[in-house]
């Protein structure tokens, strides 16, 4: 195995970018190679973390994977909806900014567990915790 | 004395599947919340037991297969939502949903080759997609 990373990003900023990559590998099909590459080159740099890093295997690591990948596909067809014409434009919008700040919030979660967690990487959720919002028991569930 | 033990039980494969689509419910449906949240901390557990039995080792495969499968669940759970919306365009979408299924299934049938279930007869057998165009998955 080649031990030179290619992308110098972090485990969780790597997972992000591979569901989004498989995103567009699949709904831009003039374009797939183009990301089949990408994912290749992520699936690399994943396991040489994966490696390095000693990270193992668990159901929850993988339900936030899961998670993630199904949030940034669920912002994705939000945002073609609200291009498309879409009269609930700005409801929309705010559904979609909410997801992306559990999204960012999953991010957190990983780099703390992958041991990458700095205040300089640690993404902004403007998620409101205070207030009983419907994602408020989603979160609690991430982070037990 | 009749061995009451359970022996059908649902394989890496089909937990990781449930695991997908009671998580796109619990964004979804409202209403329920608590109950997939509960149902998805039974799956974690019983996915834990096999990760542990089996001594299953994270890699970027099984990452990727997890991301893929998620994804194709939600599309699929997208069409089938298309299908009662647009009821005009009600065969394509039922179409498109049965199309992806089929990826669906070559997708866990690659979780079962890379967590080496063994057991072949939990193998899908419904792989056809029937000409779907596009969605070129580099597995």
């Amino acid at each position: 195995m080649n031990e030179k990373r290619v992308i110098n990003f972090t485990f969780a900023e790597l997972v992000d970018k591979l569901s989004i990559s498989q995103i567009k590998e699949v709904l831009l099909p003039k374009v797939a190679k183009k990301y089949s590459l990408e994912l290749k080159q992520l699936e690399h740099d994943l396991d040489l973390l994966i490696k390095r890093k000693r990270i193992t295997m668990s159901a929850k690591f993988l339900r936030k994977i899961i998670l993630l990948s199904q949030l940034n596909l669920h912002i994705w067809l939000l945002k073609d909806k609200m291009v498309s014409g879409e009269k609930k434009y700005f409801k929309l919008l705010k559904f979609a900014q909410e997801l992306n700040g559990i999204r960012n919030y999953i991010k957190n979660l990983i780099l703390e567990e992958t041991n990458e967690f700095t205040r300089a990487k640690k993404r902004a959720t403007f998620l409101d915790y205070k207030k009983r919002m419907w994602f408020s028991k989603l979160i609690q569930s991430l982070s037990k | 004395m009749v061995n009451k033990e359970r022996r059908c039980l649902m394989d890496f494969s089909e937990l990781l599947d449930c695991l997908t689509i009671n998580q796109i419910k619990e964004i979804k449906l409202v209403k329920s919340r608590s109950n997939y949240a509960k149902e998805m901390r039974d799956i974690t557990a019983d996915l834990d037991l096999i990760i542990r039995k089996r001594k299953l080792r994270l890699s970027a495969r099984i990452i990727r297969l997890s991301v893929v499968l998620s994804q194709i669940n939600l599309q699929i759970w997208q069409a089938k939502e298309n299908m009662t919306i647009n009821p005009k365009r009600f065969n394509k979408f039922m179409k498109l949903a049965h199309q992806l299924n089929g990826i669906r299934n070559q997708v866990k049938n690659l979780i079962i080759d890379e967590v080496s279930s063994g057991n072949q007869a939990r193998k899908k057998t419904n792989l056809n997609t029937d000409d779907l165009k596009g969605w070129q998955i580099s597995l």
